[in-house]
């Protein structure tokens, strides 16, 4: 059985220029149909991720910072007016990269996400954050006991217990930001006045109001204004389809053109497979009289066809895929999607082309 | 109707309409950096540099350059990246920017002329009558315009006045070096520090759009795949083609027959796969394709069926005309 195997892999390997042009052709374009299908699904998932802020209207805004490199100084009111807002869970904020730029060794060298906001919890339930706030949680490819506790403005909050595997923060600012290496805080507003001024100009930039009257935004933007901090206001209900469709539009090319394209590649391979079957009929109907079985040819046929279309494939689909959940990839199972559909092609060729070679050669029946 | 070349056609329409689509994107985000400047265009970002420039310094050095891009048939445009207010510059004396309003040629005047973007905040702060934060200091109101295309999130565009241009990016319609090396040493003047330089030319971006680059492979390899396919399809027609041989057909007649045979499966193939692609594309999307688009699909798909048809005719040469003596001999 092995022999009629690797007889049909050395069939396609005497014929390698085109066999492995082919060959190279498909695998290349399994592999970036698989990276379309992340880019949709993650996509997808932030879609999700932003139900919540898109039934409660959230209003976010994109920041246009001082010229120099200088940080803004945007006036205590305004800032008392944010604390107030994310106070009666009509807002909340985030500091995303700029906690402790200064301190290399703040949370034990680990990126921090800080969030204001009782409500944060119930628009991200998926999170299960620790409540009451402040405390704080480790993602789950942190060590446990490397790091204890975090130091925000003065207050120290004990790291209590680990995230969810893969889980990611669908914020409007940050399209899913993954936590499994960081260390979230859920910090209380009273520790904002303390927060250095590019913490705090992050705050203001990612602050995230809920259902907000237009009174409220104009007085927001136009107090951060004063402070040289202009900040232009968007509707997540307008602004995140909007952007959902436009690269929805742009997977959708990939994923149409590669679909095309591996038709063609097939049609041109089962041709090319045809012609390959055909020469090697005498050597079939030799076996045959050695006392071949319809199975012993067919697996030969299976073989060549392996070699070309599947086994290539099935490698770099299976690496890609190891390659993205080392890199942590919003959703790196989209390579063993791409596999079936290949193993199923696979066996309709195989199939259809055994019956044609036995049937039309007079090889016997199945 | 050869329903081989309806197929073939409709697949190679598919992935033409995807490059055309490709392409008009990749010309949509080019003329977004050079916001639709006529002719060649050099774009610069500026940071301040560490050079120490008085504020006269710069002053004269800004009458300078305007003087320069006046006498130079030049125009410009400053466009916020982040920095400052979210607004666009332009200069622009002799009317070369198409979507922006005519600047007053009387400078000495106070207000500087603001236009608003059309469907932005500010244009909703200005509906209710209130005051604007973003505005500089002593602007003034003169209508809404239309964005430049994919102007993100900046919210007007205003006409360049005496106060001091900002960091940001420079658009300038011109890619001589000369021309550029005077504007980057006024601007040096003035206390900028150039940060990256970009020339444009159209395409230099192409080549460097990831989608473009992706839709040109499939469809180039998309056309070896059809070729090899036509011609192992032809190859095995070749007792066909020796016995009308042996009965006096000559390879020009066979050709032409086989030609005009696949003609209709081709082109409807051609046309049903260009619709089709375009349409999905933008049923995906739920965007209504403008006239623009419209057209760049149109010739997509036109090409699409000229190209397919000739790589045929290419198929058809190879396998009858080249092979016509072993197709005659058996």
């Amino acid at each position: 059985m092995l022999d009629e195997i690797r007889g049909g892999f050395s069939v396609a390997l005497r014929r390698w220029p085109v066999m492995f042009t082919l060959a190279g052709l498909i695998t290349i374009a399994a592999a970036v149909l698989s990276l379309a299908l992340v880019d949709v699904l993650s996509q997808v998932a932030v879609l999700k991720g932003g139900r919540q802020l898109r039934e409660r209207h959230a209003v976010f805004f994109t920041p246009y910072y001082p010229p120099g490199g200088e940080v803004s100084r945007v006036g205590e009111d305004v800032v008392q007016d944010v604390m107030d807002l994310i106070d009666q869970q009509r807002a909340y904020a985030a500091i995303v990269y700029n906690m402790a730029l200064d301190d290399p060794d703040f949370a034990g060298g680990y990126p921090v996400l800080v969030l204001f906001g009782d409500v944060v919890p119930e628009l991200f339930p998926e999170l299960h954050l620790c409540d009451p706030a402040p405390c704080a949680m480790r993602g789950a490819r942190v060590p446990e006991g490397v790091v204890v506790s975090v130091t925000i403005g003065g207050e120290e909050i004990p790291v209590e217990k680990a995230l969810p595997r893969h889980a990611t923060f669908f914020d409007v600012n940050v399209a899913g930001l993954p936590l499994d290496h960081r260390i979230v805080v859920r910090a209380l507003t009273r520790m904002i006045p303390r927060l250095a001024p590019i913490e705090r100009e992050e705050l203001l930039t990612r602050v995230v109001l809920l259902d907000p009257p237009e009174s409220t935004v104009d007085t927001f933007v136009s107090g951060a204004a004063q402070g040289k901090l202009f900040l232009v206001p968007h509707s997540v209900s307008v602004e995140q389809p909007q952007r959902f469709r436009e690269i929805m539009m742009r997977s959708a090319m990939y994923i149409v053109g590669i679909l095309a394209f591996l038709v063609l590649a097939l049609m041109a391979f089962v041709s090319s497979a045809r012609l390959v079957i055909q020469k090697e009929r005498r050597a079939l109907k030799i076996r045959q009289m050695y006392g071949a079985t319809p199975l012993h040819l067919s697996l030969r046929i299976g073989g060549f066809l392996a070699a070309v279309i599947l086994i290539p494939e099935m490698i770099v689909l299976f690496l890609l895929q190891r390659f993205l959940v080392l890199a942590d990839a919003p959703a790196p199972n989209t390579p063993l999607w791409v596999m079936p559909c290949l193993v199923v092609t696979f066996a309709y060729l195989w199939f259809s082309l055994t019956r044609e070679v036995l049937g039309k050669e007079g090889l016997g029946g199945w | 109707m050869n329903y081989r070349l309806f197929w073939t056609g409709f697949f190679l329409a598919v992935l033409t309409a995807l490059v055309a689509w490709a392409f008009q994107w990749a010309l949509d985000s080019w003329k977004e950096v050079t916001f639709d400047l006529p002719g060649e265009v050099t774009v610069l970002r500026f940071i301040k540099g560490p050079q120490m420039t008085s504020s006269s310094e710069a002053e004269l050095a800004q009458e300078e350059l305007k003087a320069y891009l006046h006498q130079q048939h030049l125009a410009l445009i400053v466009s916020s990246s982040g920095d400052n207010r979210p607004e666009i510059q332009v200069y622009d004396p002799h009317n070369l920017v198409p979507w922006f309003p005519e600047c007053p040629l009387d400078e000495a005047q106070s207000a500087i002329p603001v236009y608003l973007f059309r469907g932005t905040y500010s244009e909703h702060l200005w509906r209710k009558s209130a005051p604007n934060p973003f505005l500089p200091p002593g602007a003034s109101v003169k209508g809404i315009i239309d964005a430049p295309r994919r102007s993100g999130t900046l919210q007007y565009a205003r006409c360049v006045g005496n106060d001091l241009l900002p960091e940001g990016q420079y658009a300038v319609n011109t890619t001589d070096p000369v021309k550029v090396q005077n504007v980057l040493a006024l601007l040096h003047r003035m206390g900028f520090l150039v940060q990256e330089t970009r020339k444009l030319p159209f395409f230099f971006s192409l080549i460097q759009d990831p989608l473009m680059l992706i839709t040109a492979f499939l469809v180039f390899a998309g056309y070896g795949c059809v070729v090899l396919y036509w011609v192992l399809y032809l190859y095995g027609r070749s007792r066909e083609f020796g016995i009308r041989a042996r009965h006096g057909a000559r390879p020009v007649h066979l050709v032409e027959e086989n030609f005009t045979n696949g003609l209709p499966g081709l082109t409807t193939g051609s046309l049903l796969g260009g619709v089709l692609a375009g349409g999905l594309v933008a049923a995906i999307g739920q965007v209504n394709l403008s006239a623009e688009e419209m057209f760049t699909l149109g010739i997509a798909t036109i090409v699409a069926a000229i190209m397919t048809a000739l790589t045929w005719l290419f198929a058809l040469s190879l396998v009858i005309r080249l092979r016509y003596e072993v197709n005659l001999a058996g």
